[in-house]
C-alpha cells in the first residue's frame, strides 16, 4: 500500500517536473504568432439596439420622460381631487346659505301671520 | 420674481380690501355679535364663489338644477346667524349699525317691525333699480336669536317660490313696490 503511494507520488512528481522548452521553441510560437491573422472577438448580435438597452440614452430619456410624466398625472389629478374637494364645500354653502335664508323668511312670514291675526 | 410675488401679494390685499369694503355688515359688529353668540354661522359667497360652486351642482338633481339658476345672476350672498345663550346680547344700536349699510332711497324697506327691546325686529328690504330687484336683505330679531341675510344681484321672490319645497322656502309674495308682505305657511 505505501509501496503504491510511493509510486503515484514519483509518477507525479516526475510528470510536473519543470523541463526546458526544446530548442527553438520560442523563435518558432513567434513566427507563428506574425504569420496567423490575429483571432477577433465573436459579438454576438444584440437584439435590442445599444440606445434602447436600460443604460442607453433613449432608455434613459425613455424613463425620465415617463417618471415626469406619472408625477404630472398624480399632481393633475391631486389637484382635480382638491378642486372637487373645495367645490362641493362651496355647493354645501351655498345650500346652507339658502336654507337659513328660507328659515329666516320663515320666521318673518310667521311674525306676520301673527301680526295680522 | 420676488416682484411678481409682491404684485400678486399687494392684488391680493386690494382685492380682500375691496371685498372688506364691500361687505354689507359692519365688521366691527359682526366681530361683536360673533363673540356673545354662543353658536353662530357666517357664510360669505361672493361671485366667482357663486360660479364655483354651481359647477358643482349635479345637472340631474331637480333642486341643484333651480339653485344654479336662481344663484347664476347673483353677485354675492352673505348669511349670518347668531344663537345666543342669554337674551338682550344685542342691542337696537347694533342693529341700526347693520341697517344703515341699506339706506334709502337706494333700498326700499318693505317690512320694517320694530320691538322695544330691539329683540324681536323684523326688516325686509329690497333694492330696487328701475324697479327691478337687485338686492335684499333680511334682518330677523329673535329674544336669543339674530340673522341676517343680504342677497346681491337680481333676486325676485318668484326665485323662492321656485326653491318652495326643497328648502322649506315659504311661500312668502314680496310686492316689490309695496310694503306688504303676505305670506302663508306652507
Amino acid at each position: 500500500m505505501y509501496q503504491n503511494n510511493h509510486d503515484v507520488e514519483n509518477e507525479l512528481r516526475e510528470g510536473l517536473r519543470p523541463r526546458r522548452a526544446p530548442h527553438g521553441f520560442a523563435d518558432r510560437v513567434i513566427a507563428r504568432a506574425q504569420t496567423e491573422p490575429a483571432q477577433t472577438e465573436t459579438v454576438r448580435p444584440r437584439i435590442v439596439p445599444s440606445a434602447l438597452s436600460p443604460a442607453g440614452p433613449i432608455m434613459r430619456w425613455a424613463i425620465a420622460a415617463g417618471l415626469l410624466l406619472a408625477v404630472g398625472l398624480g399632481g393633475y389629478s391631486e389637484r382635480r381631487r382638491e378642486e372637487h374637494i373645495a367645490g362641493e364645500r362651496a355647493r354645501q354653502q351655498v345650500f346652507l346659505a339658502l336654507r337659513i335664508t328660507s328659515a329666516t323668511l320663515h320666521a318673518v312670514q310667521d311674525k306676520l301671520a301673527e301680526g295680522d291675526r | 420674481m420676488k416682484v411678481r410675488i409682491s404684485t400678486l401679494i399687494l392684488l391680493a390685499l386690494c382685492a380682500s380690501a375691496v371685498f372688506a369694503q364691500n361687505a354689507p355688515f359692519p365688521s366691527t359688529v359682526e366681530k361683536e355679535l360673533a363673540g356673545r353668540a354662543s353658536n353662530f354661522t357666517e357664510v360669505t359667497l361672493d361671485k366667482s364663489m357663486l360660479a364655483f360652486a354651481s359647477k358643482f351642482m349635479d345637472g340631474k338633481k331637480a333642486e341643484d338644477v333651480q339653485v344654479r339658476q336662481m344663484i347664476q345672476n347673483l353677485d354675492a350672498i352673505y348669511v349670518r346667524s347668531y344663537e345666543f345663550e342669554k337674551e338682550a346680547q344685542f342691542t337696537a344700536a347694533d342693529l341700526d349699525a347693520i341697517r344703515k349699510q341699506f339706506p334709502a332711497p337706494e333700498w326700499s324697506a318693505i317690512v320694517r317691525s320694530r320691538s322695544r327691546a330691539a329683540n324681536n325686529d323684523t326688516d325686509v328690504y329690497v333694492k330696487l333699480v328701475n324697479g327691478e330687484n337687485h338686492g335684499m336683505f333680511v334682518l330677523n330679531a329673535e329674544p336669543k336669536e339674530l340673522d341676517l341675510v343680504y342677497i346681491s344681484g337680481p333676486i325676485r321672490p318668484e326665485d323662492f317660490d321656485k326653491l318652495k319645497g326643497n328648502f322649506g322656502i315659504p311661500d312668502i309674495s314680496m310686492d316689490a313696490a309695496g310694503s306688504k308682505a303676505k305670506g302663508t305657511s306652507k
